[in-house]
């Protein structure tokens, strides 16, 4: 066999949907339907037969499996590429290639959504007749088949991502399919949005494993998973494992496809789409694209319990809360909605109890059973004529007028309901088992707790599964048809139009598919046999080559297999069986052959009112999140035209011109005025020069300060160097002291000092002065560097510094000081004028200190005209003390430290 | 034709047309619209020819150095490396484009209208190609006039308000800019001896760390109020609002560029230090930028304003990326200056399209044009689409790689540990560009048409069909295939990172003021072997060659 | 024998002055007077020209007459400006007193006078010279603003300049009668020698360097001494206007640094700190903003401009404070900046003439509205000079700005900061220059309002094509202009 081809049917499995979609997007506006009709289901048909032969092949191959299973990968071009740091410095490509690869997992997954996919255009093909939109409806759902199909061939995350995006624009365009209604385009737009708040999540979770991995191959980085227990660190908080991170960012992702709490409030307005759209996009394909993702990267999930007790935990409480929701529901359509929601609970909790390939097996029978039950809907409001809902209370009967939709109906809600030998029998089966194997087992992956909780809920759940399903079907499908020759508008509900009064079977267009689908959730359990009973279960083995699973990863997993019988299988078997009876028999028994909701009648009004309001979740997310979002973004669109263009703008605008009146206010044409205005600045200028300016400057060397006051014609000068008062300069003999000695040079005494400063080296290239007094004052942390405490998570105490004679006393407390060569200093340090110490170590971030001497010099300036002035000045100089020197050298005692 | 003066042919061609068109008689409407576009698709024609040289060295190609005002060392100094080359072309196209939508909107004085766009082109492409500060400088004041004159002659009620304040908050900016160049050039004299404005010379130089930050913040503002980075944006949706479409096109889609293109031309590598010091800054506004433009936008009731505002929000991406100093990062901001061009041009060329028609530009006006306007409604969402950042389409591939860029953004040079935090609000702003572009959407085209005069609205006519493609085109071609623009600025860019880091590495150990690198050549050597060495040269030692010419 | 050429000039106009009066006299009002006066003032400049391309060396000249009179290259230099200034806003009142029917000779005679006024003052190497210089030249330049007899306004602005300006004249003149008390010399070189030593009266000379740096003040409009400028401005005709923002401005300048360099030069009276350096930087700093703020708030834009001009001699006063340190460099920037703003003025000036027709003046912005519309040609030089006014690239006016920020930096320091308040005091000026542009083109005039038409007069045509061609030129290729200032600039410091 010559594997070029079949590299080549891969890439064509994807392109003829796209191709597809683009004719039919761009032209079929203007062809006729049959052409449109065929491009659309021959496209789907071809790339359906493309997949059998691709995974046909793959199939024979598997015997010859290496590590990943036998697969084909086809690399289309380099997309782009990233250059990471690499780890050992320099950089490290990351090629991002646009490629396919079909495996075990990604093979079934292609055949599930190309042939459920062909099904359902062909039921469209009836279905959709008589829409305007006929050719526009055909493109998009081309265009979806294909992105999903990217989404689910690419080899890597990119490429994923973009299937992933792709769909859901398909369904955002979709959902709104009948635009001119605002409430249908108002969904697709909420179901986009929650899609991309999800996507948010998806991007971040792949930085963060290209950063560790450094690649995007799925399968690079699973390989390289075990790696991915190093902390994740977000700034400079430690945020759990990389895993952890990657998993919860991953799985954010997966709420928002896959319609998980928080994200799933978009999936019942979805049903605003057309009902192959709700069948084929948000029951059988799309929204399992989330379980598709965990199980890709089951290797990562693994390696973080926290991610997998979240996902657990919260794909069991989807699955309750969702289903509790359909009970009350009346509209056929919403509660598939939810049960959808609770069904992908089902998946993700498997997932989360690390049975990944259960739960993928439930995403494959999933796609049978809820694909025909939609589509059953869906022929059920073709027959009554209405494209909106079917509210199941007016319906009844429909088995004897309709019984092919009955029957199939029937078959897809045992399934679902989990009726012993039906697929969703095993599926379900498979699922409760790893909760119930996880609660039991000796070292869980997460926690016991967590397989008790999941087990439990998950048993409820199915319970309220069987009983909504068959309430349903009783309703809509048994006793007297309630609509016969009524008029809407009688019916009360405002939002109501008549429903045909005689409804009659859909056409075969409609109904074959409906028998395919049922066939196959009838048939399907048959994969996945309970090893239990010593069967093969064929799935299990087929999906180990692609998915991880708890029993490779836990000690002793063969063993589990072939434990046969054990109490963890009893439990979960029990709680099945158990749970589908008790809901068939429930709903038998309180709607069998009835018209009126006597289950509402038995439940307490307001619980009953509260579920059928769907817990009003939407409100409180209106409430608590969308309301305060958009209401700060209208303050932002307010302020910003208001506070900030005032502010930057008009303030500044305002002023410039109103000083410019004020300014010709001056110029007021009288000439005396003007003149007044001249002799002012005539004594100003006289002013500047009668006043003599001394403009003291100097800079210290040592010991010595050079000093230089400004020339100014007939200055004279007399200088005090140490500020005591006396005029030091010239010779004391001139009367006054004022002589012509402009820049003198003065050598400075240790007994000269007035002080003693610590320079504290910062950043920008300036010196900060500390002046040194006897009690001890803390050194300010803004001028330490940054990590100057010796152990940043005790609460650190700054050091402090005082004056003890002639020495200066620095206290280290909680900071870290070392000497220029490197010696980390004890609790107290010595220091005399000239030291240097070091604060942090030095390799780390450190900052120099240096002891200094503080000087002050006075100089007094006498001109011509006999006016004077005097300036000071501070000065820092460095006078290492003589061996012999006075201790008594007196101090100022200044209050704060001095910013040069 | 001579490849070594390709340049200055570059900046003939629309000097020759504004020439032309000058001495036209004003009646000849139409003459005057084919004139003007003629010369400008022959500009793009000729600008085509640029990509031909081989920009893997990273080096600077089609050099050209004449001395201009030898008294200060100032010089013509013109050359294209892989950063200026997509910008060049970006300008290119989109001028014509943008003259071409407003051939019927533009009745009044088609003349002094075509004469703006020419030199405005003259004035951007200069700006783009000027190795020589001062002649930067002069092209980037020179911008300001035509663009002043298309917003406050062709705008709209509150035109004159709005041209003004473009052109003072400009103005302001690039003064202190032009002090800190002149500064800049005075430490370049007391370290080399002689005078010069060559950026490849001036690159050498290493600045004292305090002296430093003032000018990086000087060129900063000048380059900020350009981008417009918060909180210096306010002059634009003014700006936009009142400026003609064909004029928003070019703000927009070119003008906003040279910001950016500031901060990476002159403003880093000439200040590393400062650049390091202030760039997680720099990047916390942009972050802001990002969040806020996009919240500005989605309540906005103008569909022109919430384009404007978006326009805040995606240049905050590439600010971003900017600093990041990764080599992705850069690459993809420089991607995502294309991108932003193409999208948001497009989008006011579509907000233009119903402006014409209706007269307004209130969403309240519109909904459900999509029942009467198929084909304008599939252009729009597919440019929405774009400016979401829809994997597929360009924005996708720009914002992707800013944010990894910012992620990865780890070391000492770049964001150091702030790089994941930053990513995580940033990456924020791809919902909300879904927010609003997906609310624009919905206002205007699903729904019921509400209005009676919507419901005859004819759609797309050919000419703006014609305006359109080009830029669809390039949306999917660098959404599927970036490798075509990617891999001809990578080089470059790399260069700059690795010179930016190996500088930054020099003043840090030492910023004391000195010339750091290659030493200087004398300063009047032939331009000719310019051409030579700049052609092959790895980038730093190209940066040398053309420094030392 | 060739350096009498460096005197020729003066002689030209003293010459030509008499003829006209005696022509005048005979036949009265005759429009080529216009003509001959230009082609005096023309050549007089174009000698100048020569005498500084052939580098003419002033040595040969002897000192009697360089004694009062400076013959270096500077005063070349001054001499080329203020000759083409003059000339300039010659044609520029051919064109308006036709139209204004105000052609009389005399007006020309006192053109010439006032000029030769000017380039004596700017040349004057001796106070007492420079004396005669100053009210040479303002006493024709009284008369030229009081010309229109029958405006109050003109005769108003005429009787202000005119009092103000002798009670500056007598500032002036008390000033340099005390430093000849304090030094024993009226020459400008002696007078530093003496200072240099050291061996004058502090008290004396202290004071007459206030009173004489006040006296220049007023002549160059430098705040607080600027009052009687707008009025002036806005009252006289407005080739009288441009003549005095160019001519005399020019004059001014000249005449500052000679004194402030030549007789004040030595490091004493020159110091950073308590010399007239600070003092005149103080000067530029409140000029600047003064001229800008109030310019922003005027309706006329004759006023706006004599605001404007004010704060270019802020601009220019900043160079002339730095001139203490670079010295050559910043001689060379003051020269090179008036004449960029020689040609600049005249451009605007010229095309408010221009676009004001039928007699009325067209002063406020509002008589432009539009007017960019109908008349874009006409309207084009005034678009030129503003901008250039503004300092724009590129057009002369940038260099001029650009030269003197780069003066101002290369000094550094406090400079520095002096540097910003000019390039933010100009950025709040590029509001009233842009709102010209905003009338011309982006307004339309009341109903109602008197639409102006465009005179058509050869001579103001002339005027602004040769004004307009300088600014570009000086824009694109300064540097022959740079070159001759530098040179100007080396022989007035040797």
């Amino acid at each position: 066999m010559n594997e070029l081809l079949y590299e080549r049917a891969l890439v064509w499995i994807i392109l003829l949907p796209l191709i597809g979609a683009v004719l039919n997007g761009l032209l079929g506006r203007f062809a006729d339907k049959n052409l449109v009709s065929a491009l659309g289901v021959g496209s789907v048909a071809g790339s359906f037969f493309l997949a059998l032969v691709c995974f046909a092949h793959l199939f024979t191959g598997m015997d010859a499996a290496n590590e990943h299973g036998a697969q084909i990968a086809v690399t289309a071009y380099q997309w782009f590429h990233l250059s990471l740091p690499a780890f050992g410095g320099g950089v490290h490509e990351v090629g991002i290639d646009v490629r396919f690869l079909m495996d075990a997992l990604s093979g079934l997954m292609t055949l599930v959504v190309t042939g459920v996919g062909l099904v359902i255009h062909v039921y469209s093909l009836g279905y959709m007749k008589e829409d305007p939109g006929y050719a526009r409806f055909f493109a998009y759902l081309n265009l979806f088949l294909a992105s999903m199909l990217i989404l689910v061939l690419g080899s890597n995350l990119p490429v994923m991502f973009v299937g992933w995006e792709g769909v859901g624009l398909c369904s955002y365009l979709l959902i709104g399919f009948w635009y001119q209604t605002p409430a249908f385009a108002a969904a697709g737009k909420k179901a986009f949005i929650a899609n991309r708040i999800g996507d948010f999540g998806v991007l971040i979770g792949m930085f963060i494993l290209v950063s560790a991995a450094g690649s995007f191959e799925f399968a690079d980085i699973n390989s390289a998973a075990p790696s991915l227990t190093q902390p994740f660190f977000l700034g400079t908080w430690q945020m759990g494992t990389l895993a952890t991170a990657a998993g919860l960012f991953l799985f954010l992702g997966c709420t928002g496809k896959s319609a998980q709490i928080p994200l799933y409030v978009w999936l019942p307005d979805a049903m605003a789409g057309p009902t192959p759209v709700s069948a084929l996009i948000h029951a059988a394909t799309m929204v399992t694209a989330g379980v598709y993702l965990t199980c890709r990267l089951s290797p990562v999930f693994m390696q973080s319990p926290v991610a997998m007790g979240v996902i657990a935990v919260i794909g069991a409480s989807t699955a309750l809360l969702a289903a509790s929701i359909a009970v009350a529901q009346k509209e056929m359509k919403r509660i598939l909605a939810y049960s959808t929601v609770s069904q992908l609970g089902f998946m993700f909790a498997a997932v989360g109890v690390g049975a990944f390939s259960a739960g993928f097996y439930q995403v494959f029978t999933h796609a049978f059973f809820k694909a025909c039950l939609f589509l059953g809907a869906g022929s059920v409001m073709h027959a009554i004529g209405s494209h909106t809902d079917a509210d199941i209370f007016r319906l009844g009967g429909l088995h004897k007028k309709m019984p092919k939709t009955s029957w199939t109906f029937l078959l897809a809600a045992c399934s679902i309901a989990g009726v012993p030998l039906f697929a969703g029998f095993f599926s379900k089966d498979g699922i409760l088992l790893g909760a119930s194997e996880l609660a039991y087992a000796p070292e869980p992956l997460s926690a016991n707790w967590v397989g008790w909780f999941v087990l439990v809920a998950l048993s409820l759940a199915a319970t309220m599964t069987a009983f909504y399903m068959f309430r349903m079907y009783f309703l809509a499908f048994t006793g007297e048809y309630r609509s016969a020759g009524e008029e809407g508008a009688a019916h009360g509900a405002h939002d109501h139009h008549a429903y045909d009064p005689n409804p009659h079977e859909s056409p075969d267009t409609m109904t074959w598919p409906l028998i395919i689908l049922a066939a196959g959730a009838v048939s399907l359990g048959l994969l996945g046999l309970p090893t239990e009973w010593h069967l093969t279960n064929w799935w299990q083995g087929w999906m180990g080559h692609s998915i991880a699973s708890v029993h490779a990863a836990a000690e002793g997993a063969e063993g589990a297999e072939e434990s046969g019988l054990t109490i963890a299988y009893w439990t979960a078997l029990a709680s099945g069986v158990l749970a589908m009876a008790v809901g068939i028999g429930a709903a038998y028994k309180l709607y069998y052959n009835r018209a009126d909701d006597r289950f509402r009648d038995a439940m307490p009004g307001r619980l009953y009112q509260l579920m059928a309001d769907k817990w009003r979740v939407d409100e409180l997310y209106q409430r608590v999140i969308l309301g305060p979002l958009a209401g700060l973004a209208t303050f932002v669109g307010w302020i910003d035209q208001t506070f900030v263009d005032m502010l930057l703008t008009r303030i500044p605008s305002k002023l410039a011109l109103l000083s410019g009146f004020v300014a010709t206010r001056i110029q007021n044409g009288r000439v005396y005025a003007y003149g007044a205005v001249m002799t002012v600045g005539l004594a100003v200028v006289s002013w500047f020069f009668v006043t003599p300016h001394p403009n003291l400057e100097g800079q210290a060397e040592g010991a010595t300060a050079h000093f230089e006051a400004a020339a100014g014609m007939g200055y004279a000068y007399r200088w005090d160097f140490d500020s005591d008062g006396t005029w030091d300069a010239p010779t004391q003999g001139s009367e006054e002291g004022f002589g012509a000695e402009r820049s003198p040079s003065h050598e400075y005494a240790f007994s000269a000092l007035r002080g003693r400063v610590l320079l504290i080296a910062q950043p920008d290239g300036d010196d900060a002065r500390v002046l040194v007094t006897e009690e001890p004052r803390p050194l300010p942390a803004s001028l330490l560097p940054a990590g100057w405490m010796e152990d940043p998570t005790g609460d650190a105490t700054l050091p402090s510094v005082r004056l003890e004679g002639t020495e200066i006393v620095l206290r280290r407390n909680s900071a870290v000081f070392s000497t220029p060569h490197g010696a980390i200093a004890d609790e107290e340090v010595h220091l005399g004028i000239g030291d240097h110490v070091i604060v942090g170590r030095p390799e780390t971030s450190r900052t120099d200190i240096a002891v200094r001497g503080l000087v002050e010099a006075t100089v007094e300036v006498e001109n011509a005209f006999g006016n004077r002035a005097h300036e000071s000045l501070e000065l820092v100089v460095n006078v290492p003390p003589e061996r012999s020197e006075p201790a008594q050298a007196r101090l100022t005692t200044a209050t704060d430290e001095v910013l040069r | 034709m001579n490849s070594d003066h390709l340049l200055s042919l570059l900046l003939g061609v629309p000097a020759l047309g504004a020439f032309v068109v000058f001495f036209m008689p004003r009646q000849w409407a139409r003459a005057l619209r084919l004139t003007s576009v003629g010369f400008m698709l022959a500009e793009l024609g000729l600008s085509f020819s640029l990509s031909s040289a081989d920009y893997t060295d990273g080096g600077y190609h089609f050099v050209e150095k004449v001395s201009w005002i030898e008294t200060w060392g100032i010089s013509y100094h013109l050359g294209v490396d892989g950063i200026s080359l997509w910008l060049v072309l970006l300008t290119t196209l989109l001028t014509p484009i943008a003259l071409f939508v407003s051939w019927t909107s533009i009745t009044t004085k088609v003349k002094e209208y075509a004469l703006s766009f020419l030199l405005l082109e003259l004035a951007m492409l200069g700006a783009f190609i000027s190795l020589d500060v001062f002649l930067f400088y002069v092209f980037w004041e020179l911008m300001l006039v035509p663009m002043y004159f298309i917003i406050g002659v062709w705008g709209g009620p509150e035109r004159v308000y709005a041209a003004v304040k473009f052109f003072i908050y400009t103005m302001v900016g690039s003064l202190l800019m032009l002090v800190a160049i002149l500064y800049l050039v005075g430490a370049y004299h007391e370290a080399s001896g002689h005078y010069s404005f060559d950026l490849l010379e001036l690159r050498h130089l290493i600045i004292p760390r305090a002296t430093q930050i003032w000018l990086f913040l000087a060129f900063i503002l000048a380059f900020a109020i350009k981008v417009p980075m918060f909180p210096f944006h306010t002059w634009l949706p003014d700006a936009h609002t009142q400026a003609p479409t064909g004029g928003s096109v070019i703000l927009a889609a070119v003008m906003l560029k040279l910001g950016t293109y500031g901060f990476l031309r002159f403003a880093m590598p000439l200040f590393p230090l400062a650049s390091q010091l202030i760039g997680p800054t720099i990047a916390l506004f942009a972050i802001i930028g990002i969040i806020y433009g996009a919240w500005a936008a989605w309540v906005q009731k103008d569909a022109k304003k919430l384009v404007a505002y978006s326009s805040v929000s995606h240049m905050g991406f590439i600010a971003l990326g900017l600093f990041s100093m990764t080599n992705h990062g850069v690459n993809g901001s420089l991607l995502q200056m294309l991108n932003h061009g193409v999208s948001t041009g497009a989008l006011f060329i579509l907000v233009g399209v119903i402006y014409e028609r209706r007269h307004t530009r209130l969403f309240s006006e519109f909904g459900g044009l999509a029942k009467v306007m198929p084909w304008y409604a599939l252009f729009f969402v597919v440019v929405s689409l774009s400016s979401i950042g829809l994997p597929g389409t360009n924005g996708f591939v720009g914002e992707f790689m800013i944010l990894v860029g910012t992620f990865t953004s780890n070391a000492e040079v770049g964001f150091g540990p702030w790089g994941r935090v930053f990513t995580l609000f940033a990456a924020t702003g791809v919902i909300f560009a879904a927010v609003y572009m997906l609310h624009a959407v919905l206002k205007i085209f699903w729904g019921p048409i509400t209005h009676k005069a919507n419901e005859t609205l004819k759609d797309l006519t050919f000419r703006e069909v014609a305006a359109l493609l080009p830029l669809m085109a390039l949306i999917f071609w660098i959404g599927l295939y970036p490798a075509t623009f990617l891999d001809r600025s990578e080089d470059a860019v790399n260069g700059f990172v690795q010179d930016f880091n190996a500088k930054y590495e020099a003043s840090k150990s030492d910023d004391s003021l000195r010339l750091w690198g290659e030493p200087e050549a004398p300063a009047d050597a032939p331009p000719a072997d310019a051409v030579a060495q700049g052609d092959d040269a790895p980038s730093v030692a190209a940066a040398a060659a053309g420094g030392a010419r | 024998m060739n350096e009498w050429l460096l005197l020729a000039p003066l002689g030209i106009l003293a010459l030509t002055g008499l003829g006209i009066m005696l022509v005048d006299a005979f036949a009265p009002g005759r429009a080529e007077l216009a003509s001959v006066t230009t082609t005096a003032l023309l050549m007089a400049g174009l000698i100048s020209v020569v005498a500084l391309v052939a580098g003419v060396q002033p040595d040969q000249m002897p000192a009697t007459v360089r004694a009062f009179l400076a013959v270096d290259h500077a005063g070349l230099f001054s001499d080329v400006v203020i000759c083409g200034g003059a000339a300039l806003s010659t044609l520029l009142a051919g064109g308006y007193l036709e139209e204004h029917h105000l052609e009389r000779g005399e007006y020309y005679v006192l053109v010439i006078f006032s000029t030769l006024g000017a380039m004596i003052l700017a040349r004057a190497s001796d106070v007492i010279t420079l004396f005669i210089g100053l009210e040479t030249m303002s006493l024709g330049v009284y008369c030229m603003i009081a010309y229109r007899r029958t405006s109050t306004r003109a005769t108003e602005g005429a009787l202000k300049y005119f009092l103000l300006g002798s009670f500056a004249a007598a500032i002036l003149l008390f000033g340099t009668a005390l430093l000849y008390g304090a030094t024993g010399h009226t020459e400008l070189v002696e007078i530093g020698r003496v200072l240099a030593a050291g061996g004058a009266d502090a008290r004396l000379v202290l004071l007459a360097l206030a009173l004489i740096v006040v006296g220049l003040a007023f002549k160059v409009s430098a705040v607080p001494f600027h009052m009687w400028t707008p009025d002036a401005y806005e009252g006289a005709p407005t080739p009288t206007t441009t003549f005095m923002a160019v001519a005399v401005k020019t004059a001014g300048f000249a005449i500052m640094l000679r004194v402030l360099i030549t007789a004040f030069g030595d490091p004493i009276s020159a110091n950073p700190s308590t010399g007239w350096p600070p003092l005149i930087a103080g000067i530029a700093v409140i000029t600047m903003i003064y001229g800008n703020v109030a310019g922003l708030a005027q309706t006329s834009v004759k006023r706006m401009l004599a605001y404007s001009s004010i704060a270019h001699a802020g601009y220019i006063l900043v160079a002339v404070a730095v001139s203490y340190a670079a010295r050559e460099q910043a001689v060379a920037s003051v020269l090179y900046y008036l004449m960029a703003y020689t040609v600049s003025n005249v451009l605007a000036f010229g095309s408010l003439i221009l676009l004001g027709s039928y007699r009325k003046e067209s002063v406020s912005y509002e008589d432009l509205a539009g007017a960019g519309r109908r008349h874009p040609l006409a309207a084009l030089p005034l678009v030129i000079g503003v901008l250039s006014l503004m300092g724009f690239p590129p057009t002369a006016g940038f260099f001029a700005k650009y030269y003197v920020l780069t003066t101002a930096l290369s000094v550094g320091g406090g400079m520095v900061w002096v540097a910003i308040i000019l390039v933010l005091s100009s950025a709040l000026g590029a509001y009233y220059y842009l709102k010209v542009i905003v009338y011309l083109f982006m307004k339309e005039p009341q109903a109602g309002a008197p639409r102006a038409v465009p005179m058509r007069s050869g001579y103001v045509a002339f005027a602004l094509v040769l004004a307009g061609y300088f600014v570009i030129k000086m824009g694109v290729t300064p540097e022959p202009y740079l070159r001759m200032a530098v040179d100007a600039a080396q022989s007035f410091l040797s």
